[in-house]
């Protein structure tokens, strides 16, 4: 065996490996972002991605709805949930939690921008179908931007024109009204009649958010309009009830759908996806009908009392009250109550509740309409004491659609002071431990006046608004820490 | 008892030749010569000692006794006498037929061989900076990865071990941190390939050597740049077969708890807390005073553990074929009840000759690793196991009186959420790994001509592992669940290198070596889980019993290196030394166009002590310098990070789950290598016959195109993205003093101190602008720690600046700019995590039969940020909380002056909790890190030395005294509890 043999043989293989440059190509086993959003099913896919978003802990699965509940005027928090039943602003521990629901509500903004930039490129839609889906995914973009502005007022805008544009400023909350109200026409008159799954999207639910929108900056008659049509669309209708445990019909574990359910948050027991508020109010200990209130324990951070005039004041005839509170002594006293509205004695775990968050249910939109009709007249009307009526009428057992013993009568209650004031009393009754009651309070502008009225405590101004995250003012160039910033922080 | 070796039995071989040649005694003028063959330094017998007639192959061996017995011809023949371990010596008969022949052990210390990269040197040849650790200071106790033997032994080298979980997780860095997005461990090369070191017992190993400098790592190009450890296991060697077996056996326990409340004083603590919360006291007088001591939380979960290895392994062979076989048993428990880790092992090699030109070498190594694990990590406010057995109340009990689990959370209305209840978790929670690992090694180098070699190897790593984790349905928090998951990981690789050595014109020596890498890594995995089981008896073993299943997942990953390398090696005399190499790196992670690197590296080196000016020293032994440059990469991203992939999961609607695919949380970005550049002055001294040598190098490194996790606004919908920011150097100074104080023929004390200092700077960040480390949110007190600014170290503590006490007893932070408001403008940097330096003293003293070492390891000048005592500020959770709090806290019934001095401010739920410089802390220690006492039993006085070699018993104990001791630091001494939110 010679040098120049081995030599030769050498550099022959060293040349055969050169060839190989394709092997350091990286082939992962996954979709790319370039190929994807061409096709229903890529559509479907994408749509459901905002919906996931949105149900995440951080966002409607967990800390909004605590919070809000928190701040109601019938219930009070515990524990680390305990500050925000203070109205005076956010300690560390919630400003860790709205920091949360800030990233949360844009993420699921990123994952609709998104698919709204990529469908109408899409190869394998129609145009109809590309814009049924980009209504679907304009209505869960609103919903977003409509809780983020009632937050945290001024907030950078972003849509998918401006994606990938880090350093953005704040837009004022004109502009992002704006949005929601563009976005919100496109989804009536794009999305789907009838939403293609119980859980997305539909032209009903975009009206009904529209029509609360409209409420919220002023604009009555535009809500009376919306939900009239939807009340009058006949797609809706109120679930009779003969017993208090019949709510649970509406409101239990394992419903899949209702008559009253417009737009609604769903849960599956498959992966144990689940709505994790319900743990937010049970306690380990507590049953109900014999069985453990929340299979897998509780954490019992809301809870309320008798001392609360609501509480003591709510009227045991009507079957809500008891289908609502659950009287537990946990070491606070004997006089506390659980909210038992949502209870899953199945559930494995903390966030494994099969209950389904109501986000927009149809009693909402009848005391909406109530409201917005006694605005526009600028007294109670007919049609406005009926809608309330027909609440009240299903809460205590009767038939929603005929005259019955409990109904308000529109003599007694023939001022608009007299009627709204009636209608909060409702509101809280019918929305208990909806996660409704703060916003509806903002909005009406009565907020300070009713916990001082019930909790004794003045509402300090700064508590109105949480404040933008650190993290925000940290890594984005366009705001400024100290100018930018909500008061108070 | 230490070893035992057995001897193959030469009496019979012996007892022929005198027969056989007294009876012919006319044949030849033939004399019987006897002797002895002794150690020269210890007068020892070598038994078995080979002793050969110079020219013939007459010979034999020397018996137990150190005796032979041999039949020559000529009276002036030349015995040659070679044992293994002494140098080989030519003893002239001179007519003499009685004789002692002493052989003198072979010091090697400047012809010792060591292993570089890609090849062996001598090592007064080499040119970089290496530093050695022999197989007596890895086995010096049991560990559960070699690695960590290496703790202080080696300057410039730090490790710190993470968290006290039984299998030893730690983080090691070779003179310093490179990369903040890379994960800065050094390479691993166990034999030449690439490997993961926990597959091998420390017993198997013969030498440790860590590559610290560029003229010696840049060879291994793209993963150079951390430093390379390269392992070198036992192999076979000619010569009688011989059996070792070790055995250790050894106790680990908690050193020191944490001082925290007893029941009586939680009681006291707490009713001033509520008072102050609700305005009146939670226990009555009767129930403080009925408390006593309460539970000891800590001392339930953390229980003494014990720990043994046992490690068996035969060598042996002839010219031609050497074996080495080795089998070994590590049981390790942990210190909470019902964790170990548990290891087998088993490996062989074999080297053959498979002709003159051809070589043949296999090793085949399999690990069977057994883990059952308790999360030792922290959660907050006692959501985990060890932070559960701080926080605990102390007036609780695990159990109830009817023998159920307490459920923590529902004593006292004011109870944290999150408290677990420790004994719960323990007993009812499983972790359960099985790995089986396996190493084949086979190369086949063929040598046709005189001073060149060509080898061809093939390594494949497979790793197989399997968890289970299971719930019990006696678990409080949820209901009995399992999920298990199976994973393969597969490692290739395919080295092609040829050396050819050439010696021209006697003095100068030439080596060049090159050759063509592959290298390929397959990972998958399957994993499932279902919840709701009817009874725990089958575990995680009947799946499909669940009443509810989740969505089952599969993952792949692949990655592939392709590199070309070249190394040329220059002598002259042994007194001018030259070395360059080159690399060139292709790897699939990077984006296209930027996948490959190129790393070259230089070095010179002149051994002065060879200059005829120095040559008559005579108190000097050795005296080299060396300089060298390189240039080396960093793989610090996860493959499939330029590219923008989906992710997908599973959201509900219509009652059941439907996919959806969203972009991931992390923007994709084009990457560029990470590179470094290293340069390294290094000197090496030797005096008084070797028995002082001292090691000295210099070094800076700058590196380039760091990557890092840049943070995005959450306005983006993106968490972050990962880009090139900038530069980071690193400069030093180590040194290592050997020395052999004492020297005689019954007395041996050596001493050795090593000795590092580094300094890390960034250099340049390309946006100009700070970044921050990551948000350490606790439920009490958010924000950033560390920060990454130019001209500063990496990662210093930049935190607010605490004042003492406001008139309502909270923390007040000084507000520099006067602004009003607390912003990043009344931040200031104040810590840094880097030592100063860091150091280790080892010393061996040997008299007659006994042996005593200890070890000692420090650093000095290293800031931590204690996480953990955050958690006592926390107050209205119903927490255990550290007895100072009770004891030294701002009350409105203090004087003014006590107010001013309490360590704790009042008593309130909401604190003004930012992080500041309150809780940065001076982690500078100095630890006992091993004492030993050894004691030889006298074998060859009792006549035992016909089986037995050596029989060793030794006492040792690790980390049983650090000094200053912190009380935050619990197993092991280094820990440190890091509470932070899941």
């Amino acid at each position: 065996m010679n040098k120049i043999t081995s030599i030769i043989t050498l550099t022959t293989g060293i040349l055969l490996f050169t060839a190989c440059q394709d092997w350091l190509e990286e082939k992962p086993k996954a979709i790319a972002a370039e190929t994807f959003y061409n096709t229903v099913a890529e559509a479907d896919a994408a749509v459901m991605a905002p919906i996931s978003r949105l149900r995440e802990t951080g966002g409607f699965g967990r800390d909004i709805h605590s919070l809000m509940e928190c701040f109601s005027d019938y219930q009070y928090g515990r524990g680390s949930w305990e500050d925000g039943s203070k109205y005076a602003g956010l300690n560390p521990t919630n400003r860790g939690r709205t920091d949360g629901i800030w990233t949360t509500f844009y993420r699921a903004i990123r994952d609709c921008n998104i698919p709204i930039s990529r469908l109408s490129g899409a190869t394998g839609l129609s145009d109809t179908q590309k814009s049924s889906y980009i209504g679907e995914l304009k209505f869960l973009r609103a919903l977003s931007y409509y809780n983020l502005v009632q937050f945290w007022n001024d907030i950078p805008l972003r849509t998918e024109e401006n994606m990938s544009e880090w350093d953005l400023g704040k837009s004022s909350a004109e502009e992002v009204h704006n949005l929601i109200k563009t976005d919100l026409e496109y989804a009536i008159a794009n999305a789907p009649d009838v939403p293609r799954l119980i859980g997305t999207p539909g032209k009903n639910a975009a009206k009904c958010l529209l029509a609360e929108f409209h409420a919220y900056i002023g604009n009555y008659s535009e809500t009376e309009r919306l939900t009239e049509e939807v009340i009058n669309s006949g797609t809706y209708s109120l679930v009779t009830v003969t017993t208090s445990r019949d709510f649970a019909k509406i409101f239990g574990p394992d419903v899949i759908n209702t008559t009253e359910e417009i737009f609604y948050f769903k849960s599956s027991r498959t992966n144990n996806m689940g709505w994790e508020f319900p743990m937010m109010c049970a306690h380990p200990g507590a049953t109900i009908d014999g069985k453990k209130m929340h299979g897998g324990g509780g954490w019992y951070g809301l809870y309320t009392t008798t001392s609360n005039k609501l509480i003591s004041e709510w009227d045991v005839k009507d079957l809500r009250k008891e289908y609502n509170l659950l009287h537990y002594d946990f070491g606070l006293g004997d006089n506390t109550y659980l909210s038992t509205k949502f209870y899953d004695s199945e559930a494995t775990g903390a966030g494994a509740a099969n209950v389904s968050n109501p986000l927009i249910r149809y009693a909402d939109i009848l005391l909406l309409y109530a409201e917005a009709a006694t605005q526009t007249a600028g007294s109670p009307t007919e049609e406005a004491m009926e809608k309330l009526n027909m609440v009240h009428r299903r809460a205590y057992g009767y038939s929603p659609t005929t005259v019955s013993p409990v109904d308000f009568k529109l003599e007694h209650y023939n001022t608009k002071e007299k009627f709204l004031n009636l209608l909060v009393q409702e509101q809280a009754y019918e929305n208990y431990n909806e996660g409704k009651r703060w916003q509806f309070l903002v909005r009406l502008g009565i907020a300070k006046e009713v916990i001082k009225k019930t909790k004794g405590i003045d509402i300090a101004d700064k508590h109105f608004l949480f404040p933008i995250p650190t993290t925000e003012f940290d890594y984005n160039k366009g705001l400024d820490p100290i100018k930018d910033q909500n008061p108070g922080y | 008892m230490r070893e035992w070796l057995i001897r193959k039995n030469h009496f019979i071989l012996c007892l022929l030749f005198p027969l056989v040649f007294g009876a012919l005694p006319s044949i030849a003028q033939n004399k019987t010569i006897t002797g002895t063959l002794l150690d020269k330094q210890t007068n020892e017998p070598l038994i078995g000692a080979s002793v050969v007639i110079k020219g013939t192959s007459i010979g034999t061996a020397a018996d137990f006794d150190g005796k032979f017995s041999l039949e020559v011809s000529d009276p002036n023949a030349i015995l040659v006498c070679r044992f293994i371990g002494y140098n080989s010596l030519d003893f002239p008969l001179n007519g003499a037929t009685n004789v002692t022949i002493s052989l003198s052990p072979d010091i090697e210390v400047l012809d010792e061989v060591v292993v570089v990269g890609y090849g062996t040197m001598r090592k007064s040849d080499l040119t970089g900076s290496l530093s050695s650790v022999k197989s007596k200071d890895v086995t010096a106790f049991t560990v559960a990865n070699p690695i960590q033997a290496l703790q202080g032994r080696v300057p410039g080298v730090s490790i710190t071990s993470n968290t006290g979980s039984p299998e030893g997780n730690f983080s090691i860095r070779i003179r310093g941190t490179n990369s903040i997005r890379g994960d800065n461990t050094p390479l691993y090369v166990i034999d030449g390939i690439p490997a993961n070191a926990s597959s091998i017992n420390n017993h198997d190993i013969e030498s440790i050597e860590v590559l610290k400098d560029a003229s010696a790592t840049a060879i291994y190009g793209s993963r150079g740049a951390n430093g390379v450890i390269l392992i070198t296991t036992k192999k076979g060697r000619t010569g009688a077969t011989s059996v070792d077996y070790n055995f250790e056996y050894g106790i680990q326990s908690q050193i020191k708890k944490v001082d925290m409340m007893d029941a009586t004083e939680y009681a006291k603590l707490y009713n001033e807390q509520r008072l102050i919360a609700t305005g009146k006291e939670y226990f009555t007088n009767d129930q403080v005073a009925s408390f006593g001591k309460g539970t000891d939380w800590q001392s339930l979960v953390f229980k003494n553990a014990p720990i043994q290895n046992h490690n068996i392994s035969i060598t042996g062979g002839n010219e031609k074929t050497k074996i080495f076989a080795s089998g070994s048993l590590m049981l390790k428990d942990g210190l909470i009840p019902t964790s170990l880790y548990n290891k087998y092992n088993i490996r062989s090699s074999i080297d053959h000759a498979i002709s003159n030109f051809l070589d043949l070498s296999l090793i085949a190594s399999y690990t069977r690793t057994d883990k059952h694990i308790k999360d030792s990590g922290g959660d907050n406010r006692g959501g985990s196991i060890v932070g559960a057995a701080i926080a605990s109340p102390p007036t609780l009990t695990p159990y109830n009186d009817d023998g159920s689990y307490q459920d923590l959370r529902l004593a006292y209305p004011f109870m944290s959420n999150n408290i677990r209840n420790p004994i719960n978790r323990i007993n009812e929670v499983s972790d359960k790994t099985k790995a089986d690992l396996s190493n084949v090694n086979t190369a086949i180098t063929w040598k046709p001509v005189k001073g060149l070699s060509l080898k061809s190897s093939l390594g494949i790593e497979s790793l197989n592992y399997r968890t289970d984790n299971y719930i019990t349905s006696k678990y409080l928090y949820n209901a009995s669940n399992t999920s298990v998951s199976s994973n393969q990981q597969t490692t290739i690789i395919n080295e092609n290198i040829v050396n050819y050595d050439l010696t021209v014109a006697k003095s100068h020596r030439l080596n060049f070596m090159g050759g063509f890498s592959y290298q390929e890594y397959t990972g998958t995995s399957l994993g499932a889980s279902g919840t709701g089981f009817l009874s725990d008896a089958p575990e995680s073993h009947q799946l499909g019993g669940a009443s509810s299943f989740g969505t089952p997942s599969t993952s792949f990953t692949n990655w592939t290196l392709m590199s070309y390398l070249g190394r040329a090696n220059y002598s002259y005399k042994g007194k001018y030394l030259a070395t360059a190499s080159i690399r060139a790196d292709g790897s699939s992670r990077y984006s296209k166009g930027d996948k490959w690197g190129y790393f070259p590296s230089a070095a010179l080196a002149w051994r002065i002590s060879d200059e005829e000016f120095l040559k008559e020293v005579s108190f000097l032994s050795d005296l080299k310098l060396r300089l060298g440059w390189g240039s080396t990469g960093s793989t610090a991203i996860s493959p499939y990070t330029t590219m923008n992939m989906l992710s997908q999961g599973k959201a509900p609607a219509s009652g059941d789950l439907y996919t959806y695919y969203a972009a991931s949380t992390t923007f994709p970005a084009n990457l560029k290598w990470e590179t470094t550049t290293q340069w390294n002055l290094g000197l090496d001294l030797s005096l008084l016959n070797q028995r002082l040598r001292v090691t000295a190098d210099y070094y800076y490194k700058n590196t380039t195109n760091l990557l890092n996790s840049v943070s995005l606004p959450p306005s983006t919908g993106y968490s972050n993205t990962i880009q090139n920011i900038g530069e980071m150097s690193n400069r030093g100074f180590e040194l290592q003093v050997d020395a052999d104080l004492i020297r005689s023929k019954e007395f041996l004390w050596n001493a050795s101190v090593n000795f590092a200092v580094n300094k890390n700077r960034v250099e340049k960040l390309y946006e100009g602008s700070d970044i921050f480390g990551s948000n350490i949110n606790l439920q009490y007190v958010s924000g950033t720690i560390n920060l990454i600014r130019e001209g500063e170290p990496l990662g210093v503590f930049y935190v607010y600046t605490n004042d003492g006490y406001d008139e309502n007893g909270q923390l007040k932070y000084i507000d520099f700019d006067q602004d009003g408001n607390l912003t990043n403008e009344d931040r200031s940097i104040l810590g840094n995590p880097h030592p100063d330096f860091t150091y280790g003293i080892n010393s061996l003293i040997q008299y007659k039969n006994f042996e005593f070492s200890f070890f000692l390891q420090g650093s000095q000048g290293n800031d931590i940020y204690n996480v953990g005592e955050i958690s006592n500020y926390d107050y209205g959770m119903g927490l255990n909380l550290k007895r100072d709090v009770l004891y030294s806290h701002w009350s409105s019934s203090n004087s003014a002056e006590q107010n001013t001095v309490a360590k704790y401010p009042k008593l309130t739920a909401n604190q003004n909790l930012v992080h500041s410089d309150r809780f940065i802390e001076d982690g500078s220690y100095l630890r006992l890190k091993n004492i030993a006492f050894a004691y030889n039993l006298p074998v060859q006085k009792w006549g035992l030395n016909r089986y037995l070699k050596q029989v060793q018993i030794y006492v040792s104990a690790q980390n049983i005294l650090t000094i200053p001791a912190w009380i935050l630091k619990l197993i092991h001494g280094e820990e440190v509890i890091r509470l932070i939110s899941g």
